[in-house]
């Protein structure tokens, strides 16, 4: 396994946080987030985007899970209307 | 009006056909037919009625009462693929006109809508897909430009299709505007709201003032009405208990619902229905001064459930913002990506791979997408 003892840096609701391990699931980004953001969590179940440092770009959906690395920044639009 | 008239006027606006009603005798015209010679025309069916306009009437010319009237048909017959007349052919002039008799094996014709229903349906299948393409009309206007085989075979991928449109704010206008310029047949819209000063923003061109406080169906359905046959108006809100059945004759939804309840009752009834959808939405935020968000487009592809996993659940968040924000951009870009992947699904347009689920995000202009696995 390629985990870390001190964690990875990683960036939730504009905040730096060390996760210790190198996955993370998308129901544990939004624990995160509402704990990190308070005033503006995470309402139903929409999808979370992330960055990686090298520019990667994709989602993470209910029930997935994603490798995490340093720089890993996940970011949510709050609503789905039309 | 009776279920058979309502049917059957549904059906002539799709296909360019036009309702007559006259003094003792209803009729439909434009309805191709087979020539003895395979080629495809247009004729008049008619059929003849009673004082109360419902109940069937002997022609002249033929004994029957559950017969009608084909006018304008070369020799005076239409034609099966098979060779044979359409119907027992009861009276002819051999040039122009006849009176034909189709019988029921499920017995009577119920009123004389019904019979003119089954007729015309009888006389027009006879004829071929891409022979129907030079007469059932979707455009109000002549539209100039190359009318190869290549060219009609790509249209009827749309030909023939009836899709459905379910909410008509800032995304599913343009949704309307796009499809309508595309050959489906018919084009089914629900909205049971009214129009607001803010939905003239969004909406795709110029609806005029006046269009405030009217129904967004029935206000936008009859603007599209003046350009193309074949759009039909449901001025209501989609309600499961009430319209559980409002799809069985669709091949193709889409859903542009904000709420949450609807959307989630509509989704399960199509997946039950097996009828193929696309979801929109978009999420934006005023931050900073500064826009952000994203939109998403979501089609249920190989897997009818997915929709479950796909279409966020939100409601309420972010409505503030949305309301304030009029982005008609957004929403024609969140369209256009839902109409794209509809093309693609159909396979008008060539696909490297199969998308059902596409997000353009604001900031980064990038768009990130799920694809089925091969």
């Amino acid at each position: 396994m390629e985990e870390r003892k001190a964690g990875y840096e990683i960036v939730i609701a504009g905040r730096n946080i060390k996760w210790p391990r190198n996955e993370i699931k998308y129901e544990e980004i939004k624990e995160e987030w509402d704990k990190l953001s308070p005033d503006r969590t995470i309402v139903g179940n929409p999808p979370v985007h992330y960055t990686r440092e090298n520019g990667e770009k994709d989602i993470i959906l209910p029930g997935e899970s994603v490798k995490v690395e340093d720089g890993f920044t996940v970011k949510v639009d709050p609503s789905h209307l039309s | 009006m009776t279920d058979h008239e309502d049917l059957l006027r549904q059906i002539a606006q799709a296909r360019g056909w036009t309702i007559e009603v006259g003094q003792n005798r209803i009729s439909v015209r434009g309805v191709p037919y087979r020539k003895k010679d395979g080629e495809a025309g247009t004729c008049q069916v008619m059929v003849e009625t009673q004082d109360d306009g419902l109940t069937m009437k002997a022609p002249e010319h033929g004994g029957a009462s559950h017969a009608a009237w084909l006018i304008g048909v070369s020799e005076g017959r239409a034609y099966q693929a098979i060779g044979e007349p359409v119907g027992n052919v009861l009276w002819t002039d051999d040039t122009n006109s006849c009176v034909i008799s189709i019988k029921r094996d499920e017995g009577e014709y119920s009123n004389a809508w019904h019979a003119l229903f089954v007729y015309a349906a009888t006389v027009a299948g006879e004829v071929g897909l891409e022979a129907r393409d030079q007469f059932e009309r979707i455009f109000k206007f002549e539209i100039d430009g190359e009318d190869s085989r290549e060219m009609r075979a790509w249209r009827n991928r749309a030909r023939g299709q009836r899709v459905a449109i379910v909410g008509l704010g800032g995304v599913g206008l343009w949704i309307l505007d796009l499809m309508s310029k595309t050959y489906v047949s018919e084009i089914v819209i629900w909205d049971g709201d009214v129009i607001e000063g803010r939905n003239l923003l969004r909406a795709p061109g110029w609806a005029g003032q006046d269009a405030i406080g009217k129904n967004k169906a029935q206000h936008f359905g009859e603007h599209y009405q003046q350009m193309r046959n074949g759009i039909t108006i449901r001025a209501e809100y989609w309600q499961a208990d009430e319209h559980a059945d409002a799809f069985q004759d669709i091949d193709f939804v889409f859903v542009a619902i904000d709420k949450e309840e609807p959307r989630t009752a509509l989704c399960e009834r199509l997946e039950q229905m097996s009828v193929p959808f696309i979801d929109v939405g978009m999420g934006i935020e005023l931050s900073q001064g500064q826009v952000r968000g994203s939109c998403q487009v979501f089609f249920t592809g190989e897997d009818p459930g997915r929709w479950r996993k796909g279409i966020p659940t939100v409601e309420g968040a972010g409505e503030k913002d949305y309301y304030d924000l009029q982005l008609a951009d957004m929403g024609a870009l969140n369209a256009t990506l839902a109409v794209g992947m509809w093309r693609r699904h159909t396979g008008q347009y060539e696909a490297e791979q199969r998308d059902w689920l596409i997000l353009y995000s604001m900031e980064s202009n990038d768009l990130i997408k799920r694809t089925e696995q091969q």
